[in-house]
C-alpha cells in the first residue's frame, strides 16, 4: 500500500488508479473466481464503454465470483511501474493481475491489440499462451473483434464469441469445477460451450502460397434469445474523473437488419431483439436512481428503429422531464416524430444534425446496401433549418468497392447543397451554419458481404483525400478524414490468419504502443515487423480474395450463413438492393439458431 | 429554506479524488438520495453546496465539512443515512446538522486548520524551536494572479507546530501544525513542510511526506438554535 500511494503522488489524475467509484464492488477476494476485467486502452476510455457495465455487474452477482477491473495505464505511471518493479494490478483490490485467476481482454477495436500484450507484460505474464505454466491466469478475451480472432491466437487461451451474458459466467462456474485439474481439462470441457473457441485445439496448415488448407467445423457465436432475461446493470460504477462518457444507458436493442453491406455489427448481431418498453424505463429510472446521473441515453445501432419508438421516447420522456435528467437518442432516423422529440430535448441547445450518408451516388449507396437517399436528407436538413439547428455532420466512408472520382464529387455535392438550401432560406446569406463533412477509410471486415474485397492502399486512401479536401475547401465546410496509415493496419488485424500474431509481436517488441493513439503510431515499425516475419501486409489487406478461399475466421460461425454473405457480395456488383429483413426474412441463416422475433414485424 | 452542515472523513485511495472531483460526487449522490439542492439564480444557475476549504490532492481528511441548502426540509438523520449508504470506499459521513440560516458559505467563517504531518527522519524539538524563532519565516509561493513565485513571510500564520512522540508505521515523525485558515490569510502546509526542510537543509521527495487534515475550526458556531 505504502509503495503504491506513494507513486500515486507522482502521477497525473491518480483517481483513475484507485478503484472506488460509485458503485464499485468490493469483496474479500477468498473468492473462487478473482476475475479481472481488462480493457486494453487507458480508463477514460474504458471507463465509457457499457458492455464493461454489462459483464462487471453480472459477474459480480456471483457470490463465488469477483470481478474488478484493470486498464492500461497512462505513460506517466506505466513507466514508473516498469522502473520500480510495480506489477499490474486490478483497481479494486490492488491485488496483482497475475495471482488472479482469469483475466479477460475486451476487444473493441484492433488498434488496442499491442495495449493488451503490453498489459500482460507489466502483469508478469508471458505473452504467448505456449509459455504459460498452470501456475499463470487464464487469458481469455471476447468482443466483436473476436469474431476474427486468429491474429491473437498466439496470446489468447479462450475466445468467447458472442453475448457474453450467459456464457462468461458460465466459464467462470466450469473454471471454478475444474481448479486442480489442470489447464487442459478445464480446456477440453470449456471448448464444448457454445461460442468458446479454444485456439490450442486447432492446429492451421497452409499450402506453399500461403493460403489456409486445414478445414474446420466452426464454432458457433453464443446467443442471448431474450435481452429481457439477462440482467442489465441498474447500479453501474459512477466514475469520479472526467471520462469520455459519463451518464447513464441504457441499451435498448440488440442487432440490426438494414443489411448495409460493409457493416459487421450488422451482421454479427443478428436478430434483433428488444428489451421491452416496461423494461428499459424500469431500468432508466433505477439507474438514475442509483447514481445521480443528469442525463440519460440509449444504445443501439440505430435509435429509431425500436418497434414502438413512439411510446419509449414518450416514456422516457415523460420521466427525464419531471426529473431533470437530460435525454440524449443518438443516430435518430430524422422522420417527423423525431423531429418532435429531438426538438423538445433539444430546446435549448442544439447539437449537431448527423447523417451517416456512407456514398456521394445513389448508385454506390445501392452497392452498399445504403438505404437513405438525397432527398431523404434535402428534406430533413431543410426542416432542421427552419427549426433552428446550424450544424450538421455528414459521415462517409471512401474506398469503398467500385468507388470512382465521380462519387467523391458526389460527397463534395450533397455538402454544398446543403449549404444552398440554408442560403435559399437566409435570402442568399449563410450565417452562422456549418457543414462538417467526416470521412473514415473503408475496412473490408469479416462476416460482411464485402469480406473478400481488398482494402484500398495507404497511397489510394491519400490521393482521395487530397482531392476531397480540394473539393472541400468552402466556407462553411469543415473537413475531417481519418489517418491513412493506421487504417492499413486495422484492415491487417482485422482480416490476418494466425501467423499475423508474429507480426503483432514483433511489432510489441519493436516498441509499438497504444497504436490507437495517432501520435504514437509508427507505420515503419508495423512493416519492419512484417518483414521479421516474412510476411506480406498487402497479402492481408489490399488483395481481393477469391470466394473459394478459405479464410481465417471460418474457424467461427456467426450465425449468417456464407451463402448469404456470397448472394449479397454477388447483388452488390450489380447494385442490387436488399430490403430490411423487418419487413420481410431475407434468408440469412440466423433463423437456424434462434428466433427471429421481429423478422417480417413491419410486414 | 433549510441549510445543513454535513461532516465526513476522506480517507485512504479516496484522497487522490480531487477537489473538483469530490464536488461532482456529492452532487450526484445527494441527486441519488432524492435531496434537492436549492439552485443560484441567473444565467447559469449551480446547486448551493460549498465546502469549508479544499482539501489538496493526497491529503488525507477528517472532519471534512460540507454545507448544502435547500428549499425542502429534510430529517438530519435522513439525509446522513442516505449518504452513508451511497458513499464509495474511503468515505464517511460522520453527522448531519441544521445550520444557522444567516451562514452564508463556510469558507467566510473559516478560522484555522489542524495538520498532522508524517515527514521521514529524525528531528528534535531544538530543530521545530530554531525554525520558528527565525525573525521571518520565508516560503516561495505560487501566487495567485500572476501565477510567479515569490517569497513570503509565513511566520504569523502558523499558529502552532509542533514535533509529535513516536513514529508512523514507516518510520516517518510526525508533526503537528496549526495553520491560519482565514479567506485573507490562508496558509498551505506545503509552505510549511518547504521552509522548514529548507532550514534544516534537507531534501525529501514531497512523495514520501504526508499530510492529513484533522479539521477546519470555524469562527462561529453554525448550528442553528
Ligand atoms: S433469418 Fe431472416 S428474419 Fe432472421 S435475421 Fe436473418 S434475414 Fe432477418
Amino acid at each position: 500500500m505504502y509503495k503504491l500511494d506513494s507513486i500515486l503522488k507522482r502521477v497525473e489524475k491518480p483517481a483513475r488508479y484507485i478503484g472506488n467509484e460509485i458503485n464499485a464492488v468490493h469483496k474479500d477476494n477468498h473468492v473462487g473466481c478473482n476475475f479481472a476485467f481488462a480493457f486494453p486502452d487507458t480508463y477514460e476510455i474504458g471507463m465509457s464503454y457499457t458492455g464493461l457495465q454489462i459483464l462487471y455487474n453480472i459477474l459480480n452477482k456471483e457470490d463465488d465470483i469477483w470481478c474488478q477491473r484493470v486498464f492500461a495505464p497512462a505513460r506517466d505511471m506505466e513507466e514508473i511501474m516498469r522502473n520500480e518493479n510495480i506489477p499490474l494490478f486490478a483497481l479494486e483490490s490492488k491485488m496483482n493481475v497475475k495471482d488472479m485467476d482469469i483475466i479477460g481482454f475486451t476487444l473493441q477495436y484492433e488498434m488496442s491489440y499491442t495495449n493488451i500484450l503490453n498489459m500482460l507484460d507489466l502483469a508478469g505474464i508471458p505473452l504467448l499462451r505456449e509459455e504459460r505454466d498452470d501456475s499463470f491466469p487464464l487469458v481469455i478475451a471476447g468482443g466483436p473483434c473476436a469474431f476474427n480472432p486468429e491474429p491473437l491466437a498466439d496470446f489468447i487461451d479462450v475466445f468467447l464469441i458472442g453475448d457474453g451474458e450467459e456464457l462468461l459466467p458460465e466459464l467462470c462456474e466450469l473454471y471454478v469445477e475444474y481448479k486442480g485439474k489442470g489447464k487442459d481439462a478445464f480446456l477440453g470441457a470449456v471448448s464444448r460451450l457454445q461460442g468458446v473457441y479454444v485456439p490450442k485445439l486447432y492446429e492451421i496448415s497452409y499450402d506453399e502460397n500461403g493460403f489456409i488448407t486445414s478445414e474446420f467445423k466452426p464454432v458457433l457465436r453464443a446467443i442471448v434469445d431474450d435481452l429481457d432475461k439477462v440482467d442489465f446493470p441498474t447500479k453501474p460504477l459512477v466514475p469520479l474523473s472526467d471520462v469520455v462518457h459519463d451518464r447513464a444507458i441504457v441499451e435498448s436493442f440488440r442487432g440490426c437488419t438494414r443489411g448495409c453491406r460493409f457493416c459487421q455489427a450488422g451482421m454479427i448481431y443478428r436478430p434483433i431483439r428488444e428489451r421491452s418498453k416496461d423494461n428499459i424505463i424500469n431500468i432508466a429510472k433505477s439507474e438514475i436512481e442509483n447514481t445521480g446521473h443528469d442525463e440519460l441515453s440509449l444504445l443501439s445501432l440505430s435509435t429509431s428503429d425500436y418497434s414502438d419508438f413512439k411510446g419509449l421516447a414518450l416514456g422516457l420522456l415523460d420521466y427525464c422531464s419531471a426529473n431533470n435528467v437530460a435525454l440524449s437518442l443518438p443516430s435518430l432516423r430524422l422522420d417527423s416524430f423525431s423531429f418532435e422529440v429531438l426538438n423538445e430535448i433539444q430546446k435549448y441547445k442544439k447539437s449537431g444534425l448527423t447523417f451517416a450518408v456512407e456514398a456521394g451516388s445513389q448508385r454506390l449507396r445501392d452497392v452498399i446496401n445504403k438505404g437513405i437517399t438525397e432527398d431523404d436528407i434535402y428534406e430533413a436538413v431543410s426542416k432542421a433549418i427552419d427549426l433552428g439547428w446550424r450544424n450538421v455532420k455528414l459521415y462517409f466512408m471512401i474506398g469503398l468497392p467500385g468507388e470512382t472520382y465521380e462519387d467523391l464529387d458526389g460527397i463534395a455535392n450533397i455538402a454544398k447543397h446543403i449549404l444552398d438550401i440554408k442560403r435559399e432560406k437566409n435570402g442568399g446569406k449563410l450565417g452562422k451554419f456549418n457543414v462538417t463533412v467526416s470521412v473514415s477509410n473503408f475496412v473490408p471486415k469479416a462476416f460482411t458481404p464485402f469480406q473478400w474485397l481488398g482494402q484500398n492502399t495507404a497511397k489510394e486512401f491519400e490521393e482521395k483525400h487530397n482531392y476531397l479536401a480540394s473539393q472541400l475547401y468552402v466556407k462553411g465546410i469543415t473537413f475531417n478524414y481519418h489517418d491513412n496509415k493506421t487504417s492499413e493496419l486495422e484492415a491487417l488485424l482485422a482480416r490476418g490468419d494466425r501467423r499475423v500474431g508474429k507480426i503483432l509481436l514483433n511489432a510489441y517488441k519493436l516498441g509499438a504502443k497504444m497504436d490507437s493513439w495517432s501520435e504514437h503510431f509508427d507505420p515503419e515499425l508495423w512493416h519492419k515487423a512484417a518483414q521479421l516475419a516474412g510476411l506480406s501486409i498487402d497479402f492481408y489487406t489490399s488483395r481481393e480474395r477469391d470466394v473459394n478461399e478459405a479464410l481465417p475466421w471460418d474457424i467461427i460461425d456467426c450465425g449468417v450463413s456464407k451463402a448469404y454473405l456470397l448472394s449479397e457480395y454477388e447483388k452488390s456488383k450489380k447494385a442490387l438492393t436488399t430490403h430490411d429483413c423487418r419487413l420481410s426474412c431475407t434468408g440469412c441463416g440466423m433463423n437456424r439458431y434462434t428466433e427471429c422475433k421481429w423478422g417480417g414485424c413491419n410486414e | 429554506m433549510s441549510k445543513y452542515l454535513i461532516k465526513f472523513n476522506k480517507l485512504s485511495y479516496a484522497k487522490y479524488i480531487s477537489h473538483l472531483d469530490m464536488n461532482r460526487m456529492f452532487r450526484r449522490i445527494i441527486r441519488a438520495s432524492g435531496i434537492k439542492l436549492s439552485y443560484s439564480q441567473g444565467y447559469n444557475p449551480h446547486p448551493k453546496m460549498n465546502f469549508a476549504q479544499p482539501l489538496p490532492l493526497a491529503y488525507e481528511g477528517y472532519n471534512e465539512m460540507l454545507m448544502i441548502e435547500c428549499d425542502e426540509f429534510y430529517e438530519t438523520d435522513f439525509i446522513e443515512k442516505a449518504l452513508s449508504e451511497r458513499m464509495p470506499l474511503g468515505f464517511e459521513i460522520l453527522s448531519c446538522v441544521e445550520m444557522d440560516q444567516d451562514i452564508k458559505s463556510l469558507a467566510a467563517i473559516a478560522n484555522y486548520s489542524n495538520y498532522t504531518l508524517f515527514i521521514p527522519g529524525e528531528y528534535t524539538v531544538e530543530d521545530v524551536a530554531g525554525y520558528l524563532n527565525q525573525a521571518e519565516i520565508k516560503a516561495l509561493k505560487r501566487m495567485k494572479k500572476t501565477k510567479e513565485y515569490a517569497w513570503v513571510d509565513i511566520k504569523d500564520k502558523i499558529l502552532a507546530f509542533e514535533l509529535l512522540e513516536g513514529k508512523d508505521e514507516i518510520q516517518r515523525s510526525p508533526f503537528s501544525l496549526k495553520a491560519d485558515s482565514r479567506a485573507e490569510s490562508i496558509l498551505s502546509p506545503e509552505l510549511v513542510i518547504q521552509s522548514f526542510l529548507n532550514y534544516l537543509n534537507k531534501e525529501i521527495p514531497r512523495e514520501e511526506i504526508d499530510v492529513e487534515r484533522n479539521e477546519v475550526a470555524l469562527l462561529k458556531s453554525v448550528d442553528k438554535f
